[in-house]
């Protein structure tokens, strides 16, 4: 029976829409991002929920530690909340094959990468190290062990770091798409499915615009979305009028529509890139509609995502003193 | 006269009294400021945004700061609030000179500051402690070896080392290091558990035998290797104690910061009144020397505010402007003080639009109705009188909790009158008492019981149901025939309210033998009111058809009337099940009564656990259920809501009260 | 009297349905206060102020459980089994105070459930706007219409048996 599926949620939903007041709300992104230096942006941050890690952070001005100690925190709750679900294993995957990436490329330019390593996943990063040092590929999960072998020898092959991340992002995405789909989850089955179309239309812009060939965006088209990598390709050698008509029966005609027209204007694919963004933020804000079932969590976790990337973003341009404008350029819409 | 009326005035200051004027403005709490900068953006005045006068963002994290501090000491709090407390929120009283002192003298920056250092070091002691438990765990097994681990592989003729070996493999262990160091060697046992046999190996010959790389034997490093395991040991018991001592030395000094609550939360609420201002400083603009503000007053208080104006600030000029047609005014509901407690149910669903009437004084005598019917027990009504009573007097509440409890007073006094009509003092515990006066009296009250006449309070409730509804469509004709559409009014609801009459009519005469002879009669005028209906409701569709298809769908939609008719059956439900459980619990605590030497106490028990259970959750579903059959069956009729609440600038506060 | 199996069919049969009608409405009034005390944990582990609001609304699914003991005790009453001096029900009485405690017992147990699923959803109000917690409470009571209605079939039928 449906009633016993989502009420299994119910005190998690509890305790994240508590939680969702505390992300950042529009008054203090704009304070953030109006700081005149990055101290006081800082000031800004510790009146939010940031408060704790901004002052137990050895150097606050790393802003990556912090943001990361953040998003672990989100997902030891998650881990907590969910204790026997995959679906937080959905949000970890990324972070396991983030760290084999780096392992994969330290290992063919024999440099040391380890402080790049996030020891979010679902695996510990120095599980991963030692695994792939010593090659005892099969204790880790078989995909993992799929991609990697696959990376290695597409490496081996070209030669190019690129195709790593492309062989592991395609891995990630299969493993992700399987298992929200075995899991029930349609709501975050459909927000994948997005995400992917989103990639890739993302990706046919890059290549087009770099005219970089047809066979590399064969290479770097994802599949599991709701529009086929056939619906794409054919899009590359034709011009942007033409791909703007093929999006208009899609969900994604005014991404398109007005990322195509800035691209025209400036030559910048930044403005695409963010409307895709937004786009899927659109859809997980659906989320609150829901009151019992898995999708705020999932709507939770991926805009403390947002959230964080988005302080990022503001910090590291602070840092570099780039501009406010130029930098609310960059952001992304927030959740609440 | 059921909203306050608005009036819409202009403000405009020097720049120079800016703050002090927004000051006194929010101890009046007379004014809210309307947003001028979309005001501005329309004009081509040279007009800037005003700027706040103090930095908002520095307030903002000094009362962050205190709040962190108030957060901590919470945790050392002895005597936790109680549900109540929690619930009401329980405010510390504070004068206005205490406040002045608060803010000047206390060293908040002090008590924050130490609040940071204490956290961080408890939090430090916490990891040390464990981290000292760890290692004296490591070094329990190794007590009885008397020399520093660090000092063992320095002997030069004979290599020192120590580690663990299974008991299994201690032979085979033995036999290697015999076999490598050519007999050169011996084994001291430190400690034996089933698990691992701990010791120290001495071997002759300079090199380490290979066997100790193997992983028959684990060697081992200890924590603290300059000095002996006891000694080491020793040490930490020292270290943890300090640390025990240092902690508790630490909680005494939070404990004792806790003495500052009150003027942390003075603190609180004082940051809190400012950022309240910055934020509506900014709803003005600045001219060059002029600063200007918009907002709304009610008029009533108009003269108190120029007055207030004339006499603090003679400088600055009060502009009363025209409410223009685009402008929302805010609402105030403004009752008698009989009525002015409903105005809580009101707040429930929302306020009523500006242009709207106010419902409140049309539910209050039904809120109360329903109410007391459905709770339907003298004894609750009193318990409900005196509850809200002495928690009015504990926590003396703002506005809106004092009409809250004014609330509860007026249908608990009701509910008394009621449950001696309806056979209810705590059930039927005046018939259980041994007192044939008492029960005599008690039953010359009764003018119905619930438990043995249910159709007689059913039927009563469906009278109210057909009376409230009914109501509900004549105000809605009121007003649209007020609003000057008076044919829609008549041909709308007046053909409703004709035929709700006819049918209402018709069943008192087939019910009372005295006037079934005009049964037949009243029939054929039910007929022809529900032909009027179809007429009426149909005349707007275009075309024969049309409009016989839309008046019978109309008239197929008076079900709906029907069954909100219906609804108000909740009333005897509500009310039998608070007399039934209240009859349940006098039975079990009457049952009790017989057993030997507890029987009393726990009779007593079980009668007063019972009945307060009893009536929360009664009080609970009679508020609820009553105020469902204002919203659902009664506002639908003829009522918006939507409007903007009024809320002036003022002195909003979490923790404290300013007496 | 009938007897099945030497059973007093009448009785037994009055007794099931007053069974029926507290069981059932206590499961409904069970499942409905756990899932809205599940989310109210949650709530509470985060914002322990709510509380008391948040206990309100756990409460609000707990009446079907209270109005099937109700029906359930009207009918020991009509049979008299509580003075310790039973009445003689006849299989055709024993029948219809069965069928009367039927409409509470189904109203209840689907009822509780809903209304603490509804009951919980306000719970999100509560936690993410407190000043709309009025609103949050009537919500539920929307739900709880159709076991008062089913409370009232059970007791007019009951009154309406003639013992």
């Amino acid at each position: 029976m449906s009633i016993s599926q989502d009420s299994r949620y119910a005190y998690a939903v509890g305790r994240i829409r508590v939680l969702e007041n505390k992300l950042l709300d529009k008054t203090k992104m704009q304070r953030l991002q109006n700081a005149k230096s990055v101290d006081e942006a800082l000031l800004v941050l510790s009146e939010t929920d940031y408060a704790d890690l901004v002052a137990k952070a050895p150097n606050p001005y790393d802003i990556d530690a912090i943001t990361t100690e953040e998003i672990k925190r989100v997902y030891l709750l998650i881990r907590e909340l969910l204790p026997k679900e995959a679906l937080a294993d959905l949000f970890l995957i990324k972070y396991d094959i983030h760290n084999l990436k780096v392992l994969l490329k330290a290992h063919y330019q024999k440099k040391d990468f380890d402080y790049l390593l996030v020891d979010a996943g679902l695996v510990p990063a120095e599980t991963i190290k030692s695994v792939l040092k010593n090659d005892q590929l099969p204790s880790i999960p078989k995909e993992y062990y799929e991609g990697v072998k696959a990376a290695k020898a597409a490496y081996e092959e070209r030669q190019d770091p690129k195709v790593i991340d492309e062989v592991l992002d395609r891995t990630q995405t299969a493993m992700v798409a399987d298992m929200a789909s075995k899991g029930g989850h349609e709501f975050y089955r459909r927000l994948l499915a997005a995400q992917v179309d989103l990639v890739n239309l993302k990706s046919l812009a890059r290549v087009k615009r770099l005219g970089r060939g047809r066979a590399f965006l064969d290479d770097s088209l994802l599949p599991g979305g709701t529009l086929a990598p056939s619906f794409f390709t054919p899009l590359y050698g034709s011009d942007w009028a033409q791909l703007v008509q093929a999006f208009s029966l899609t969900p994604y005609k005014a991404v398109v529509e007005q990322g195509v027209a800035a691209y025209l204007e400036s030559g910048q694919l930044t403005t695409l890139e963010k409307l895709a963004d937004n786009f899927q933020m659109t859809m997980l804000r659906e989320a609150k509609m829901f009151a019992l079932g898995p999708e705020p969590i999932i709507a939770y976790v991926m805009a403390k995502e947002n959230e964080v990337r988005n302080i990022r973003i503001i910090m590291i341009g602070k840092k570099n003193g780039v501009a406010t404008a130029e930098i609310a350029e960059r952001l992304r819409e927030s959740y609440v | 006269m059921a909203q306050a009326k608005m009036s819409k005035i202009g403000l405009v200051a020097p720049t120079a009294v800016k703050e002090r004027l927004l000051s006194a403005l929010q101890t009046w709490e007379v004014l809210q400021l309307s947003n001028l900068r979309e005001t501005i953006a329309a004009t081509d005045l040279a007009l800037g945004l005003a700027t706040a006068t103090s930095s908002l963002g520095e307030v903002e994290a000094r009362q962050a700061d205190v709040g962190f501090a108030l957060t901590f000491l919470r945790r050392f709090e002895v005597v936790t609030e109680s549900l109540i407390d929690s619930f009401m929120g329980l405010k510390a009283v504070v004068t206005p000179e205490q406040l002045v002192e608060t803010v000047e003298q206390f060293a908040a920056e002090t008590a924050v500051n130490q609040c940071k250092l204490y956290e961080k070091r408890l939090g430090e002691i916490q990891n040390e402690r464990s981290r000292f438990v760890a290692e004296r765990a490591l070094l329990a097994g190794w007590l009885l070896l008397d020399i520093a681990p660090q000092s063992m592989s320095g002997a030069s003729l004979v290599g020192s080392t120590i580690g663990t070996v299974s008991p299994n493999d201690l032979a085979a262990f033995e036999r290697r290091l015999d076999a490598e160091t050519a007999g050169l060697y011996h084994v001291e046992k430190i400690a034996v558990d089933n698990r691992l046999v701990n010791v120290v190996v001495l071997y002759g010959g300079g090199e380490p035998p290979a066997v100790l790389r193997e992983s028959i034997f684990n060697q081992v490093t200890l924590p603290l290797a300059d000095m002996s395991p006891r000694v080491a040991d020793i040490g930490l018991q020292a270290s943890l104690a300090e640390l025990t001592q240092e902690e508790s030395q630490l909680l005494q000094a939070c404990t004792k910061l806790l003495a500052h609550k009150v003027q942390l939360q003075t603190l609180f609420d004082h940051y809190g009144h400012i950022i309240q201002r910055e934020q509506a400083t900014v709803l003005g603009t600045d001219t060059a020397h002029t600063f200007v503000v918009e907002g709304w007053v009610e008029t009533t208080r108009l003269g108190e505010l120029r007055a207030g104006l004339a006499k603090s600030f003679p400088q600055v000029v009060l502009l009363k402007s025209e409410i223009s047609a685009q402008d929302v005014p805010p609402v105030k509901l403004q009752n008698s003080n009989l009525v002015r407690p409903f105005e809580f149910v009101t707040n429930v669903y929302g306020n009523p639009m500006h242009s709207e009437v106010d419902p409140t004084p049309l539910i209050a005598p039904f809120f109360a109705l329903f109410f007391a019917l459905s709770l339907g027990d003298a004894g609750y009504g009193l318990i409900l009188v005196a509850g809200s009573w002495w928690l009015m007097r504990k926590y003396k509440p703002e506005m809106a909790g004092r009409k809250f409890f004014h609330l509860f007073i007026l249908v608990g006094l009701l509910s008394v009158v009621s449950g001696f009509a309806m056979n209810g003092f705590f059930g039927n515990l005046i018939d259980l008492m041994p007192f044939p006066g008492l029960i005599a009296l008690k039953d010359n009250f009764v003018l119905v019981d619930p438990m043995s006449a249910p159709m007689t309070i059913m039927i009563l409730s469906l009278v109210l149901g057909v009376v409230h509804v009914f109501l509900g469509i004549a105000v809605k004709g009121y007003m649209t025939f007020t609003g000057g559409d008076r044919s829609a009014a008549l041909l709308d609801q007046g053909s409703w309210l004709f035929l709700i009459l006819a049918l209402v009519l018709q069943i008192l005469a087939t019910t009372l033998p005295a006037f079934s002879h005009l049964a037949p009669t009243l029939g054929n005028v039910s007929i022809l009111a529900a032909v009027l209906v179809v007429l009426a409701q149909g005349r707007a569709a275009k075309g024969i058809f049309a409009k016989l298809g839309t008046g019978l769908y109309a008239l197929y939609g008076g079900v709906g009337y029907f069954s909100d008719v219906l609804s108000y059956t909740r009333i005897l439900a509500l009310g039998l099940s608070s007399a039934v459980i209240a009859v349940v619990i006098n039975t079990i605590a009457g049952m009790v009564v017989a057993i030997p030497v507890v029987g009393w106490p726990l009779a007593a028990v079980i009668f007063v656990a019972g009945h307060l259970f009893n009536v929360v959750l009664s009080t609970l579903g009679c508020f609820i259920h009553s105020a469902r059959l204002q919203f659902v069956e009664f506002f639908t009729k003829f009522f918006e809501g939507g409007g903007q609440p009024f809320k002036p600038l003022r002195l909003a506060s979490k923790f404290i009260v300013i007496k | 009297m009938v007897s099945w199996f030497g059973i007093e069919a009448g009785m037994g049969l009055a007794i099931l349905g007053a069974a029926l009608a507290v069981f059932l409405g206590g499961i409904g009034s069970s499942i409905g206060v756990g899932i809205a005390g599940q989310m109210a944990s949650g709530v509470v582990t985060e914002d322990p102020e709510k509380f008391g609001k948040l206990l309100l609304l756990q409460a609000l699914p707990g009446t079907q459980g209270i109005y099937g003991f109700l029906v359930g005790f009207w009918v020991i009453l009509k049979v008299g089994l509580l003075g310790g001096d039973p009445a003689t029900i006849t299989i055709d009485q024993g029948f219809q105070l069965f069928a009367a405690c039927l409409p509470i017992a189904f109203s209840g147990l689907i009822s509780g459930i809903w209304q603490g699923k509804v009951s919980a959803a306000a719970m999100g109000i509560v936690a993410k706007r407190p000043e709309a917690s009025g609103k949050a409470l009537i919500l539920p009571a929307m739900v709880e219409t159709y076991a008062i209605l089913g409370l009232l079939a059970s007791i007019l039928l009951i009154t309406g048996i003639r013992i």
